[in-house]
C-alpha cells in the first residue's frame, strides 16, 4: 500500500514550474536566487569536485588529508548542488556511521515505538509547509520526515523529539535518503566530527542558553554601539537568534542561503552560525542602531534581500574571527555564568547591570 | 485612579498553550486577518503588534507568540514576565491541551504579574464534531481561577477580535509608577505613552 501511494504520487503532474523556485519551494515573492555561475563554469566546478571525491566518495578522505585547505576553500564557495547530499554525508562523518550500523535504522523505524509519535505527527504538516515535497498529506516527504524523527526519538530517548529538529531533518531529506538523513542527524547531535549538538534539544535547552550568552557577548564586543542600543531597547538575543541555533538557519531563512551555510557548518562546525549571525548584524548595523524596539524586532526577523545573498554575506562571515573567544566564553559560562543567573532571563539581567 | 479622556496604552501580551493549539493562528487572524491550515511551527518566539480602539482608550498590543512544546518551557518566563495580559490557548478537540492550559494558569498565577489580565481561549471552536472539552467545563474552571473565557476559532475568525477587545477593556487604566527594574521586556525607556504593563 505504501508502494502504491508512492507510485500514485511520483508520476503525477507537478505543479507548474513557474510557481516554484529551483529548490521546490512554492514562490511567494520573487526571490529567485541568483545563480552566480555560468553554465560552463558550473560544469568545470562539478568536474573538479567529482575528481576530489572519487567514485562514491572513495578518494575523499585521502584528498582531505592531503589538501585540507583546498577542501575548506572549495566548500566555502559552495558545494555543487548535484553533489551536495553525498558531500554532506562525507564531511559530517555520517557515511561512516551508516556503514558501521547496518540494519539499525530499519529496526528503529519498524519495530520500536516512541513516546513522541503523536508530537511528531502534529508537527509533520507544519514543517516546510511551502515545499512541494512536504506539502502532500501522507505523501513521501511527510512519511520520510516522520520516520527519521521517530527513529531519532527512539535512538535517543532522552532527547526524544523537539520542535525544530524537523527543519533539520527536512533540509537533509531534500538531499538524501531517509536512512542517510537519520545518520547525519545522529552525527550532528552526537558529535561525530564536531562538538555534539544534542544540548540544543535536551531539557532546559542548555546549549541554546550557552550559545545565546556567548553570542550576546561577542556581539557587544564586536559592535559596541549596536550592543549599547540593544541594551537600551531591551533586545535580547533569545528574541531573534534562538532559532538560528536551534535550526542552524533552516527555519525562516532563504533556502539558497541556508544550504550554503550548511555546507560550511558541516565541515567547520557551529562557529559558522555565530559568524553568519554577526555578519548579518554588521551588514545591517547602520540601520539597526537607529530603530526603536518594535522595528528592531521586525528587522531582526526580516533581513533585507541583499543581506541574504550568500556571496555577500558569507565572505563577511568568513573574516569574522570567533574560535578563540568562543572557547573562552564557554569556559567562563561553564564556570560561573549559569550558576549565578536564572537561566530564563540571563541575557537581560546582564544587560541591566 | 481612573483617568479621564482618551489614553494610549501599550500592553504586552503573551500567548501560551500546548503544541498545535492555535496560538500563532490566533495572532495571525487578529493581526493580519489571515488563516492557513498548516501554520509553520513556532521555534523560539515571534513578535507581533496590533492596535485596538476601545471606548476610552487606544490599546496597542505588543504580542509575544511562544513555542508550545514543553521542552521550550525554559524560554517562556522571559516572555510572560512583565506582561500585562496573557491568552492561554487550548484546542477544544484535545483534552490534553486543556490540562496543559491549566498548568500555564497555575504557573502564571504563581510567577507572573499579579495584575495580569488572563484570558482562556478554547480554540478550534469550529471543530464541533470532535469536541472533547465542553464549554461549561472550561467556563467553570475559568471562573474559579479568575480568568475570562471564550471559545474562539482562528479559522472562521469567531471571537478572535472579541477576545483581544475584551482584554483591552479590562486593562488597568491607571498611570503606573515608574517601572521598577526586574521587568524583562517592557522596561525600556519610556517612549511615548502610558504603559499598562505592570505594577509590582
Amino acid at each position: 500500500m505504501e508502494k502504491k501511494r508512492l507510485d500514485d504520487y511520483e508520476p503525477g503532474p507537478l505543479p507548474s514550474p513557474r510557481k516554484m523556485d529551483r529548490f521546490g519551494f512554492l514562490k511567494q515573492e520573487n526571490n529567485n536566487p541568483p545563480d552566480g555561475l555560468t553554465k560552463g563554469r558550473e560544469e568545470r566546478r562539478v568536474r573538479k569536485w567529482r575528481k576530489m571525491i572519487g567514485a562514491g566518495g572513495s578518494d575523499w578522505k585521502h584528498y582531505v588529508r592531503r589538501k585540507p585547505h583546498v577542501v575548506k576553500r572549495r566548500i566555502r564557495k559552495g558545494i555543487p548542488d548535484c553533489l551536495r547530499g553525498l558531500v554532506w554525508q562525507l564531511i559530517s562523518g555520517s557515511r561512516d556511521l551508516l556503514l558501521m550500523n547496518p540494519g539499525v535504522y530499519e529496526q528503529l523505524v519498524i519495530y520500536e515505538t516512541s513516546a513522541s509519535e503523536l508530537d511528531i505527527i502534529r508537527d509533520i504538516s507544519r514543517t516546510f509547509p511551502s515545499h512541494v515535497f512536504f506539502q502532500q498529506r501522507h505523501g513521501p516527504g511527510q512519511r520520510s520526515l516522520y520516520n527519521v524523527l521517530k527513529a531519532y526519538s527512539v535512538y535517543d530517548r532522552d532527547v526524544g523529539y523537539v520542535q525544530g529538529m524537523g527543519f533539520l531533518a527536512g533540509l537533509l531529506l531534500l538531499y538524501m535518503s531517509e536512512e542517510d538523513a537519520f545518520w547525519l542527524l545522529v552525527a550532528l547531535l552526537k558529535g561525530a566530527v564536531h562538538a555534539p549538538m544534542e544540548g540544543l534539544y535536551q531539557v532546559g535547552l542548555p546549549l541554546v542558553q550557552q550559545y545565546l550568552s556567548s553570542f550576546d557577548r561577542l556581539m557587544k564586543e564586536q559592535m559596541p554601539k549596536l550592543g549599547e542600543h540593544f541594551t537600551q531597547e531591551m533586545i535580547n538575543p533569545s528574541m531573534y537568534a534562538s532559532q538560528w541555533f536551534i535550526t542552524v538557519f533552516s527555519y525562516s531563512f532563504p533556502f539558497h542561503l541556508a544550504l550554503r551555510i550548511w555546507d560550511v557548518f558541516l565541515y567547520e562546525g557551529v562557529k559558522i552560525v555565530f559568524k553568519v549571525g554577526l555578519a548579518l548584524l554588521k551588514y545591517c548595523h547602520d540601520d539597526l542602531v537607529k530603530l526603536p524596539f518594535e522595528k528592531l524586532i521586525h528587522a531582526l526577523r526580516n533581513f533585507p534581500e541583499d543581506a541574504m545573498d550568500p556571496d555577500t554575506l558569507l565572505p563577511m562571515a568568513y573574516v569574522i574571527k570567533v574560535s578563540r573567544r568562543l572557547e573562552e566564553l564557554k569556559q567562563e559560562y561553564n564556570k560561573d555564568g549559569k550558576l549565578s543567573l536564572p537561566t530564563e532571563i540571563k541575557g537581560t539581567e546582564k544587560q541591566m547591570q | 485612579m481612573a483617568t479621564t479622556g482618551n489614553q494610549n496604552i501599550n500592553a504586552k501580551l503573551v500567548l501560551l498553550g500546548d503544541v498545535g493549539a492555535g496560538k500563532s493562528s490566533l495572532v495571525l487572524r487578529f493581526v493580519k486577518g489571515q488563516f492557513v491550515e498548516f501554520q509553520e511551527s513556532t521555534i523560539g518566539a515571534a513578535f507581533f503588534s496590533q492596535t485596538l480602539a476601545v471606548n476610552d482608550a487606544t490599546v496597542k498590543f505588543e504580542i509575544w507568540d511562544t513555542a508550545g512544546q514543553e521542552r521550550y518551557h525554559s524560554l517562556a518566563p522571559m516572555y510572560y514576565r512583565g506582561a500585562a495580559a496573557a491568552i492561554i490557548v487550548y484546542d477544544i478537540s484535545n483534552q490534553a491541551s486543556f490540562e496543559r492550559a491549566k498548568k500555564w494558569v497555575q504557573e502564571l498565577q504563581a510567577q507572573g504579574n499579579p495584575n495580569m489580565v488572563m484570558a482562556l481561549a478554547g480554540n478550534k471552536a469550529d471543530l464541533l464534531d470532535s469536541r472533547k472539552v465542553t464549554a461549561e467545563e472550561a467556563q467553570v474552571y475559568a471562573q474559579e481561577h479568575g480568568l475570562f473565557f471564550m471559545e474562539t476559532s482562528a479559522k472562521t475568525a469567531t471571537n478572535v477580535n472579541d477576545i483581544f477587545y475584551e482584554i483591552a477593556k479590562r486593562l488597568p487604566r491607571v498611570q503606573p509608577a515608574p517601572n521598577p527594574s526586574g521587568m524583562v521586556l517592557m522596561d525600556r525607556p519610556a517612549e511615548r505613552t502610558v504603559s499598562a504593563s505592570c505594577c509590582s
